[in-house]
């Protein structure tokens, strides 16, 4: 009954879909695929070059592309509702795994990847939402969360890559020194505020720290000292003179394009960050990138590092499902790598495929990695709505000001409590 | 009988489109906010009211209600306000009338993405346009401000609303305005009253029904509104800047974090719903009066 009810829900905007999507009976050998990105973007033209280069060896399988963009997984909810046959589909791996994934939908890639398929993958990346051994997702585009920086200007002001908390902060009234700013922040972006939290917390106590603190039922896990210590020495950034005032109002991507204008040393973000300011900063920008640096008396390794990954899910339902696994070993295959670096400016998830030279840094980052997260810790992927609806907004309150680090941990403790007892 | 039968048979195609398209997901949408679902799967659990018992105490709902209140009233003083003074002063006989009347309604004619991306320009600190005109006329310490911050970004897309808004308000009120005959401005103009006195003695009082509707129109845009809000906060947008329809969309439709809560978004819709039935009802008994008739 409520199988019928949830179809019937969701029957117009299926209807919308199926109009777009092409609905209709599929050949055995065509393979569909519904994709995040939209056709313009040099993702799209990457993939349809794998696609034609996997068709060439294998003219038996062809591919029909629904290019979907940024909410394929959302539009592919619907589809699955009314029935629609898709073979396989691409998105950001974390929401994957708290979509498609954590319903059970993705099909097994586990016997279909050989050992030498996975010790291909850079370190991590590919166990990072596997459960139980289960691998569902096949990640193939690598981002890594680094801070993005200027290397001209950190040459110019006599500043160097810091190694501690401490020396991040010196290097702030360095670049301050010589009329600029250390870092910047998009105010309206809590999620990439948040990765200082994160990224903090991580360095004191260790990966997953804060899925720990959160899994604290009584809330009392926000009251540890080295939350409150992670909190206050984020909100001091802006006590340090690190982020300019004016940053409070920065809207993306206003905030980033002070780094490209030559105001701002750099940002912590994705690697995307390169690509995304490419026409603004030019081709020939000195990037580098380094990692969030190590705190005093912290556990946590600077080599420890938060990710974005992209994946490609096969639909467990799929009538295609082994060719389409066959296409996904492919993809993760050097040929197919390849022609993802030179077509999108992307880094991949392959060892030894040279990603573009503006990622230089973060392939190093990549490589030599101790332990993988997601965004914000992981707690993203565990608790999305949780994250979505209290820490990340409550999190920028903090640190943008409205509310002091204490407030924040407080409000952080009866959240978490409440959010718990209602579980119950 | 031949005539209904054909009246029917016309009426046919779009009442089942209507019906297949409108009322049944309506209706449909009433009975989905009882379950918890996430939409994928074919499981859905029945929850009764839970998700509207949680929707009571949650507290960004209620976020979003307040700025749909806001938007609802001081965005309807500042948007019926100039509203009215613009239909007051064309109608007091301003040169340029046309003119002037194309160039407020001009917002309306270009997409809210390309309006919102100038509102951001204007409110940008440090670069934008606000800022540079400030510094230009020596008020430094204003042109400090930082009007997008989480404290003001709500007031700052307010005023783009509002400019985007009172144009397409003044044009129906000034439909209904043209319709007054010009012997009753004449007369009053004979009689020595002011231009307020005219538009208020005169021109409101004939166009009520007019007034009646744009007040309609505006309250149920307030409540559903999602574009202008969400196109100006950027595709993270801040908690500042939710309405209900926002944040059944963030709830609903998995953003960059995976939340798929597909009932409880629903019951937000179901809310919504009721909400705008009953301020429609609230409204049309609150300022009915008698219609003029001239």
């Amino acid at each position: 009954m409520q199988s019928i009810t949830s179809r019937r829900a969701l029957a117009a905007s299926v209807f919308a879909l199926g109009l777009a999507g092409g609905a209709g009976a599929v050949s055995a050998e065509e393979l569909v695929f519904w994709s995040m990105w939209n056709e313009p973007e040099p993702q799209a033209a990457a993939l349809r070059k794998a696609m034609e280069s996997y068709t060439a060896a294998h003219p038996e399988t062809t591919f029909k592309v629904v290019w979907n963009g940024r909410q394929n997984q959302t539009k592919l909810r619907a589809a699955l509702q009314a029935g629609t046959q898709v073979d396989f589909m691409d998105q950001d791996a974390d929401q994957l795994a708290g979509g498609l994934q954590k319903e059970g939908l993705g099909y097994d890639l586990t016997a279909d990847l050989d050992q030498a398929t996975r010790d291909a993958f850079l370190p991590g990346t590919l166990e990072l939402f596997a459960q139980d051994g289960k691998i569902s997702q096949l990640p193939y585009i690598y981002n890594t969360v680094n801070f993005w920086y200027n290397k001209d200007m950190l040459a110019e002001v006599g500043g160097t890559v810091p190694a501690t908390y401490d020396e991040l902060l010196a290097l702030c009234g360095t670049v301050n020194e010589a009329g600029k700013s250390a870092l910047v922040i998009e105010s309206n972006v809590a999620f990439y505020n948040g990765l200082y939290f994160s990224h903090y917390l991580s360095r004191l106590q260790g990966p997953g720290a804060l899925i720990k603190t959160f899994e604290d039922k009584t809330g009392e896990g926000w009251k540890d000292p080295g939350v409150l210590a992670a909190a206050q020495a984020t909100r001091g950034l802006w006590e340090h003179k690190c982020i300019a005032p004016d940053a409070r109002g920065f809207q993306y991507p206003a905030g980033q394009q002070t780094i490209a204008l030559g105001d701002t040393l750099g940002e912590l973000v994705g690697s995307w960050l390169p690509t995304e300011l490419s026409e603004s900063a030019g081709s020939d920008f000195p990037w580098g990138a380094f990692n969030f640096p190590s705190v005093e008396g912290g556990v946590g390794k600077t080599t420890d590092i938060e990710v974005g990954l992209l994946s490609m899910m096969v639909l467990k339902d799929s009538p295609n499902a082994k060719e389409a696994a066959d296409f996904l070993k492919y993809l993760a295959s050097e040929e197919a790598q390849t022609i993802i670096v030179e077509n999108s400016g992307v880094g991949v998830t392959r060892k030894g495929v040279a990603w573009p030279a503006a990622l230089t840094d973060a392939y190093t980052s990549a490589e030599q990695a101790t332990s993988l997260s997601p965004f914000g810790g992981g707690l993203s992927v565990a608790y999305p709505e949780f994250t979505s609806t209290v820490l990340n907004p409550e999190y920028n309150k903090m640190f943008l000001g409205t509310i002091t680090p204490e407030e924040f941990v407080e409000i952080m403790a009866a959240k978490t409590k409440e959010y718990w007892d209602a579980q119950k | 009988m031949m005539r209904r039968r054909m009246i029917c048979a016309f009426l046919a195609p779009a009442l089942l489109l209507y019906l297949g398209l409108l009322i049944l997901p309506a209706i449909q949408a009433f009975y989905l906010s009882f379950y918890e679902t996430s939409g994928f799967g074919d499981s859905a659990e029945w929850v009764g009211l839970s998700n509207y018992a949680r929707l009571w105490g949650d507290s960004v709902f209620w976020r979003s209600m307040r700025n749909m209140a806001l938007i609802m009233f001081v965005g309807g003083v500042a948007t019926f306000g100039l509203a009215f003074l613009f239909t007051m002063l064309m109608n007091a006989g301003m040169r340029g009338k046309k003119l002037f009347r194309t160039l407020i309604f001009m917002p309306n004619v270009i997409a809210v993405v390309a309006i919102t991306t100038f509102w951001s320009f204007v409110f940008m600190p440090r670069y934008g346009m606000l800022t540079s005109f400030l510094k230009a006329i020596g008020l430094n310490e204003l042109a400090a401000t930082a009007w997008t911050a989480p404290e003001n970004v709500f007031y700052a897309m307010m005023v783009g609303l509002v400019w985007i808004s009172v144009g397409f308000y003044t044009i129906l009120i000034m439909a209904g305005a043209d319709k007054i005959p010009a012997e009753m401005y004449e007369a009053a103009r004979l009689e020595g009253a002011s231009t307020f006195q005219i538009f208020r003695q005169i021109t409101l009082p004939m166009i009520w029904d007019v007034i009646l509707i744009t007040l309609i129109l505006w309250a149920i845009q307030a409540v559903k509104i999602v574009e202008f809000p969400y196109a100006f906060g950027g595709p993270n947008i801040d908690q500042n800047l939710y309405t209900p329809a926002i944040y059944l969309y963030i709830m609903g439709f998995g953003q960059r974090e995976a939340v798929y809560a597909l009932g409880y978004s629903t019951a937000i819709g179901v809310v919504m719903f009721i909400l705008t039935i009953f301020i429609i009802v609230l409204m049309r008994l609150v300022f009915r009066r008698e219609r003029v008739e001239f």
